[in-house]
């Protein structure tokens, strides 16, 4: 996720920098709503992942945590139903 | 949408108006403009001085300003929106009107990122270009355009752009 991150958002940072718990916004990191914009439309194209609204994706955007546990819920669902 | 539509639509206004006409249009969804490009336009006579070349970036600018209208325009004038309903015309209407605060400023979008843009060939006096834009998300204030300027069936131009939209 960390590696997305920066790919996604061409942070000039290593992956490991970012703090798991790390708040991705209104934090240190300097990103903002354009960011999250990337963020979303990244997790569409690589993992086929839809952010339904503005109000779930501040919920799952909150640190790597929040959004690698919904990353992996989102694919675990998939992987039950077979694809 | 005709020029005297678009006067109505954009806040633009010369030297900076980059879009004759809207050929298709389908509010918040996608939409297509045209620009004709004239050896008389402002531009031409500095870019370059016996060489007249399109500038990139007011080929974004009116790629941008294609988007501005898609996302933006108000089809309350008319009934003019190509293919739409009567009854989705009044639902885009009032999503628009209650935009503006009674009084107060029109919603205005702008350029907010110009996240990848190809050139794939220069354009010069006497062409038509097209702006073809489609949203492919929006997120709170903010929409990613998939963009794409032609001349004739020639994909001159390509890349995506994000506009920010002011609220109030």
């Amino acid at each position: 996720m960390k590696q997305f991150i920066v790919r996604q958002l061409k942070l000039k940072i290593a992956p490991d920098q970012i703090g798991t718990d790390e708040r991705l916004f209104g934090g240190s990191l300097g990103l903002d709503s354009i960011d999250a914009l990337e963020l979303v439309v990244g997790l569409e194209r690589e993992f086929g992942i839809t952010i339904p609204d503005q109000q779930s994706g501040l919920k799952v955007f909150q640190s790597v945590r929040t959004l690698s546990d919904f990353v992996a819920g989102e694919l675990g669902k998939r992987g039950s139903v077979g694809k | 949408m005709n020029s005297r539509e678009i006067l109505e639509n954009l806040p633009h206004r010369y030297p900076f108006i980059m879009v004759d006409r809207m050929v298709e249009l389908v509010p918040r969804e996608h939409g297509i403009g045209l620009k004709n490009f004239t050896l008389n336009e402002a531009f031409f006579g500095g870019h370059f001085p016996g060489e007249p070349i399109v500038p990139g970036v007011l080929v974004i600018e009116s790629l941008a300003q294609t988007a501005g209208l898609v996302w933006l325009a108000r089809t309350d004038r008319a009934g003019k929106t190509p293919g739409s309903p009567a009854g989705a015309e009044t639902a885009a209407t009032s999503a628009i009107t209650d935009g503006a605060t009674a009084g107060g400023m029109a919603p205005r979008c702008f350029l907010a990122e110009i996240r990848a843009l190809k050139f794939k060939r220069m354009i010069t006096p006497g062409e038509q270009m097209t702006t073809h834009v489609r949203i492919m998300k929006s997120f709170g204030a903010l929409a990613m355009f998939e963009v794409e300027a032609r001349v004739g069936n020639e994909i001159v131009a390509q890349g995506e752009l994000v506009m920010a939209q002011r609220q109030t």
